[in-house]
């Protein structure tokens, strides 16, 4: 996956050997795809040193995301260095690239322009005589925004150079590379492998408790809850009702406006009530695309630090207080 | 603010029933600001959870049941988790557009509930739940920063 | 004077619960209001309590009984949701099967909201017509022995 980069050789197997000792030439004297190395060269040495270095790689994505990957439409265009130099001594003599780094877009040749209409692909587009189409500084560009667009995230947000992620959008309907799946898999494994450690220094010089009462531990030997009740204790459940029937009772000598008003504002919910209906009439939303982390409704994102250190201390205290009780009976329930 | 590999380590602990670590971990705090980077770990989570459970439509009808089935687990203490905080958490989280709770308190405390509810009912296995809360924390240190 | 509910208010109760809305209506406004202030509002109330005792008094059902049915009818439609408080809806179901506390509750919303349970309790019972009578004959016995 990445790039089509027209006049970009597709198979990296057709490069003859002097190409290969070109790049053991230029790996040695490092990378030429840094943004921020001055460069030295000519474009088209340039161009030539990446499409040597090309046949030194074995497939998969370069950290620049620089690379084009063989599609198998290969039109035999294989390199010819003694072309690229005659070729590159028409370019150096030539007035309007008396500089590689004034190269812009709009400074292309009529070849070249004529080579950037052609379909990616095309062989006529990797024609030995043809230099790469776009400037260094152009193809620069285009290697930081693949760079950038690399660690975009689920957000879409460009993020933190250095993460050879691509976005979502990029990745959406085709499934996952294994390189997309080693970072994430390396991050869980690591934080596993951190997370033993950290559990046995919170257990280091205890042993875990164990209840000792029994299996239920929120049952008191003394429940007696589930049995039925006696004689008196109906006489108790008696005055109990007519107690909890006083509760409304005494309600009633509260005063608080118009019942016949009241009374007729219930009329529809009544209605709709009565009519039980099943709970299918609510509209459908949809669940937001991507993953939007950061709510844009004003009082989330006008939190005041006070706030969000109440957020914090509640949170622990939960954690601390109810975590466990939370978790055993949303588990109890679930399996109930 | 930041999000740590205690905040991390702390929930991941309290998602698998390592309240002992969890709360050995917390008698250990004694600056309450140190929770602000678990807050919001919690709150991503629970966004990532409640987008996952609910997608890829809801309506309201499922918030107000899912919220009331439960409340009805935790009925025994019924003033831990406020039902109109939760739903209108649950439906900010999954897009809708409504004003959030004024009571802080009630507000994170409902989003570490329903976190608990939400991975249980969405039964993920040990790894997701890892690849979940490193989500979280990635998209928490994204919005807010690596440093307090 | 002591007050009692009439056989016009017990008319317009039962119009309303078998669904003959504009019976109910029409009865509704031929009240004497300063009769239907004490009268209608204890039979409401009683019928309320009734109906509530009955759902939910036998033993069986518990608080989680109880959350479940108010987030079903708070499900049904959204008006529901919004009229419906769940959680003073839940302690009037309580209040009446258990000793919690109500006099705290604002009355208009105390009232309101037993006046929209007391419809949902009705409909779930499914009464037929003697079932019915004999359910606001019990109410009426109650509500006149709190206005005595």
């Amino acid at each position: 996956m990445g790039m089509d980069k027209p006049g970009e050789p597709r198979d990296a197997t057709d490069k003859g050997r002097p190409a290969e000792n070109a790049a053991a030439r230029q790996a040695a004297e490092g990378s030429t795809r840094t943004v921020e190395r001055a460069e030295p060269r000519s474009r088209h040495q340039y161009a030539a040193n990446m499409r040597a270095e090309d046949a030194t790689h074995d497939g998969g994505r370069q950290p620049d995301g620089a690379r084009n990957r063989d599609n198998g439409k290969d039109g035999g265009a294989a390199l010819h260095p003694s072309k690229d130099d005659k070729h590159a001594r028409e370019q150096r003599n030539s007035p309007d690239r008396e500089h590689p780094s004034r190269g812009t877009s709009s400074d292309r040749r009529p070849d070249q322009a004529a080579i950037k209409d052609q379909p990616v692909g095309d062989s006529r587009a990797r024609t030995p005589e043809l230099a790469e189409p776009r400037s260094r500084h152009e193809y620069a560009r285009a290697a930081r925004a693949e760079g950038a667009r690399g660690d975009a995230g689920e957000s879409g947000d460009a993020g933190r150079a250095g993460q050879p992620y691509a976005s979502p959008e990029e990745h959406k309907g085709q499934p996952e590379s294994a390189s997309d799946q080693r970072p994430a898999q390396q991050d869980r494994q690591r934080a596993q492998d951190l997370y033993q450690d950290w559990l046995k220094e919170q257990s280091a010089g205890r042993e875990r408790g164990s209840n000792i009462v029994g299996d239920k531990p929120d049952r008191s030997p003394g429940d007696i809850s589930d049995l039925p009740p006696t004689g008196e204790q109906l006489l108790t459940i008696e005055k109990e009702d007519a107690s909890r029937a006083e509760k409304f009772g005494r309600e009633l000598t509260k005063d608080y406006g118009d019942v016949i008003d009241t009374v007729s504002k219930n009329v529809t919910s009544i209605e709709q009530i009565l009519a039980r209906p099943q709970p299918t009439g609510h509209p459908e939303i949809a669940v937001p695309a991507g993953s939007q982390t950061r709510l844009d409704t004003p009082q989330h994102g006008t939190l005041d630090p006070s706030a969000i250190a109440e957020m914090g201390l509640v949170t622990g205290i939960v954690l601390f207080r109810a975590g466990q009780w939370v978790r055993q009976k949303i588990t109890q329930r679930r399996g109930g | 603010m930041t999000v740590n590999d205690t905040h991390l380590f702390m929930l991941r602990a309290h998602l698998g029933g390592e309240d002992e670590a969890v709360r050995r971990t917390y008698a250990r705090i004694t600056d309450p600001i140190a929770m602000c980077g678990l807050a919001e770990l919690v709150f991503q989570a629970f966004l990532i959870a409640a987008r996952r459970k609910f997608s890829p439509t809801w309506n309201h009808a499922q918030v107000i049941s899912f919220v009331a089935r439960l409340r009805a687990a935790l009925c025994e203490r019924p003033e831990l988790l406020d039902p109109i905080t939760a739903e209108l958490e649950l439906c900010r989280a999954l897009g809708e557009d409504v004003n959030a709770s004024p009571d802080v308190g009630a507000t994170a405390t409902a989003r570490l509930i329903l976190l608990d509810a939400l991975i249980e009912s969405l039964n993920l296995d040990d790894e997701a739940i890892w690849d979940l809360l490193l989500q979280a924390r990635k998209n928490a240190l994204r919005h807010y920063g690596e440093n307090a | 004077m002591t007050m009692a509910v009439t056989d016009d208010q017990v008319a317009t109760l039962r119009a309303q619960l078998v669904g003959n809305t504009e019976e109910h209506v029409r009865l509704l406004g031929r009240l004497d209001p300063v009769a239907a202030q004490a009268g209608l509002r204890a039979l409401i109330s009683a019928a309320f309590f009734t109906a509530a005792e009955r759902r939910f008094g036998t033993g069986n059902s518990t608080a989680a009984d109880v959350i479940e049915f108010v987030g079903s009818l708070r499900s049904r439609f959204d008006s529901a949701a919004s009229d419906i408080d769940p959680r003073i809806a839940e302690r009037l179901l309580l209040a009446a099967v258990s000793d919690e506390q109500i006099s705290d509750l604002d009355p208009k919303t105390s009232f309101t909201t037993q006046h929209l349970l007391l419809a949902a309790l009705v409909a779930d019972a499914q009464l037929d017509m003697a079932a019915l009578d004999e359910f606001l004959g019990q109410s009426r016995k109650l509500a006149d022995q709190w206005l005595a």
